[in-house]
């Protein structure tokens, strides 16, 4: 435990250091990434603006939920900056062969690589959203309510992770093919998260709590931060996170099963990737 | 005799002409073909997940705007124009927002590979973009086309001015490309800032996503004027008669011409500061 904080730290210097390195690029970098946040949010918040709400969420409520889904995917990608989120790249390039060699459990290497001055910009933003959304809620929430706060952004987190690594699993059998799988997985639940899913007909919300959970990353976890779930559906979200986490960990051991005893190919004699 | 003479000659010509303008096409034809094949090189069912990813997207906004409708919300387009706005962008989003190999993140310096080649970059780039679009178009967006009146969508466009305003947004995509191309070697080909900004200017300004006439606080007023308002926002105004074809084409055109005079520009400027990483 005291090496694996001991790596956090070395590698939260080294992005330290990239950062004074060349501030005014960084700054550049950043800039751009906040850019890019407020803009993925402006469009569903502007719809919410005018029509004063989306499907039983108010404004503000809409503008919670969008800064909830900021604050999941800015810390995933906070923490899992060395490919952590996307195990598919790692295993599609043949780099988990390089973890072999290293003297460090698996779980150590993949989440010690964490950037969090270069890449919290998503992070914080979603803080400021929050903080912006919860201002103006016009509520008055109880002492454990803050503590939910905390917990349930992650699980999201799990439920996103979870299905990276279900889909990447797949890299196993077809390095090549599936390389980017887990982005198309966690990018496509990135977008598909900013939609409120209440007011949505039956048809089209289970599947976004079921199938492809993307409604698990932000709207189901707002609308219970809101009170404006039943029990069944509160306790729905936990239990699917476990049953999803416990589905990725057993593909993606089969999957590992798989590859140690094939391989891949990835690199020719002359040590370039194929 | 001297006519006979003038129209061998003429026909001559013409051949010449011919026979060059089949070497042209067979040349960007046969990169289209590459970069297709490139796409699609680990089998068509490899693309089943990006489908799937669209439909996934797609589904949901489309019920948005059905939701904000029941909901009883004052809405400056009607319902079928949203439904057909949201629909079209999907089925040709990789032309309403033109992404090419220039401003992709670029990280193995694939661009590079453009300046090995005895060919035009500029055509280069444009024949392997269509290339690439060709998998998405018959996968995705034809069974959809199809599937469309299922749907109760509307898919026809309200005016024949669409196919002009298509081609100009798809033109104005490729200008973009090389405009931020240029921004990503003034950056020293670090490509990951020039991705996002475009990403998050163009579709949010693109009108894409969110069309113009239904933003608060008056917004469509000057928003439609920008730059990035006549990518896909306008082409997709027109198809569904939201906007004015003689309104929208005349601005189309305007920002056509200055940003593409600008792009030949910069990037014959910017050519030269090039770096290459190898590995």
């Amino acid at each position: 435990m005291r090496r694996y904080f001991k790596l956090l730290g070395i590698y939260a210097r080294m992005d330290l250091a990239s950062l004074m390195r060349d501030g005014r690029f960084m700054a550049l970098v950043i800039a751009s990434d906040l850019v890019s946040n407020i803009s993925a949010v402006s469009g569903i918040f502007l719809l919410a603006w005018k029509f004063g709400g989306i499907g039983g969420m108010d404004r503000f409520e809409v503008l919670f939920m969008l800064a909830y889904g900021n604050v999941v995917m800015g810390f995933l990608n906070m923490m899992g900056g060395c490919n952590a989120l996307f195990p598919s790249r790692i295993i599609g390039r043949g780099q988990w062969e390089h973890m072999f060699i290293m003297p460090l459990p698996y779980g150590v290497q993949l989440t010690v690589g964490i950037f969090p001055f270069t890449g919290s910009s998503t992070f914080l933003s979603g803080v400021g959203l929050l903080i912006a959304a919860l201002c103006n809620l016009e509520r008055d929430f109880a002492w454990w309510w803050w503590g939910l706060l905390v917990l349930l952004p992650a699980v999201s987190m799990v439920i996103v992770v979870s299905c990276s690594y279900l889909l990447s699993s797949l890299a196993f059998y077809a390095p090549v093919q599936c390389e980017e799988i887990s982005s198309t997985v966690v990018y496509s639940v990135e977008r598909a998260m900013t939609f409120p899913l209440s007011g949505m007909p039956a048809y089209v919300r289970y599947p976004l709590l079921t199938i492809f959970p993307a409604g698990l990353a932000a709207c189901l976890p707002t609308m219970i931060l809101l009170g404006k779930t039943t029990l069944s559906e509160s306790l729905y979200f936990p239990l699917f996170t476990f049953f999803a986490a416990f589905t990725a960990a057993h593909f993606f051991k089969k999957g590992f099963r798989y590859y140690v005893k094939k391989g891949i190919n990835r690199y020719v004699s002359g040590g370039h990737r194929s | 005799m001297k006519i006979e003479n003038r129209k061998s000659q003429h026909r001559k010509v013409s051949h010449e002409r011919i026979r060059l303008g089949k070497k042209v096409f067979a040349k960007y034809g046969m990169t289209a073909l590459m970069s297709l094949r490139a796409r699609t090189n680990g089998g068509l069912v490899y693309l089943v997940p990006e489908v799937f990813m669209r439909l996934v997207y797609l589904v949901p906004l489309l019920f948005i705007w059905r939701t904000l409708a029941e909901g009883g919300a004052e809405v400056e387009m009607s319902v079928p124009q949203l439904l057909s706005y949201t629909y079209v962008n999907a089925l040709a989003a990789d032309m309403m927002i033109v992404n090419t190999c220039l401003s992709s993140w670029d990280f193995d310096t694939r661009s590079m590979e453009m300046f090995t080649r005895p060919m035009p970059v500029f055509g280069q780039v444009i024949a392997r973009t269509a290339g690439e679009w060709v998998p998405m178009l018959l996968l995705f967006s034809l069974p959809m086309l199809l599937l469309a009146p299922a749907f109760g969508i509307r898919i026809l466009p309200r005016t024949l001015w669409a196919v002009p305003s298509l081609f100009l947004s798809v033109s104005l995509g490729f200008a973009f490309e090389f405009i931020f191309y240029c921004i990503t070697v003034r950056l020293r080909n670090v490509s990951w800032p020039t991705y996002v900004i475009r990403s998050a200017v163009v579709s949010f300004f693109s009108g894409t996503v969110i069309p113009f006439r239904i933003l608060p606080f008056g917004m469509d007023r000057w928003i439609r004027y920008q730059p990035f308002g006549s990518l896909g926002g306008a082409f997709l105004a027109v198809y569904v008669g939201s906007a004015d074809a003689a309104e929208v084409l005349p601005v189309q055109l305007f920002w056509n011409v200055m940003i593409w005079i600008a792009a030949v520009r910069w990037f014959r400027r910017s050519r030269e500061r090039m770096v290459s990483f190898g590995g």
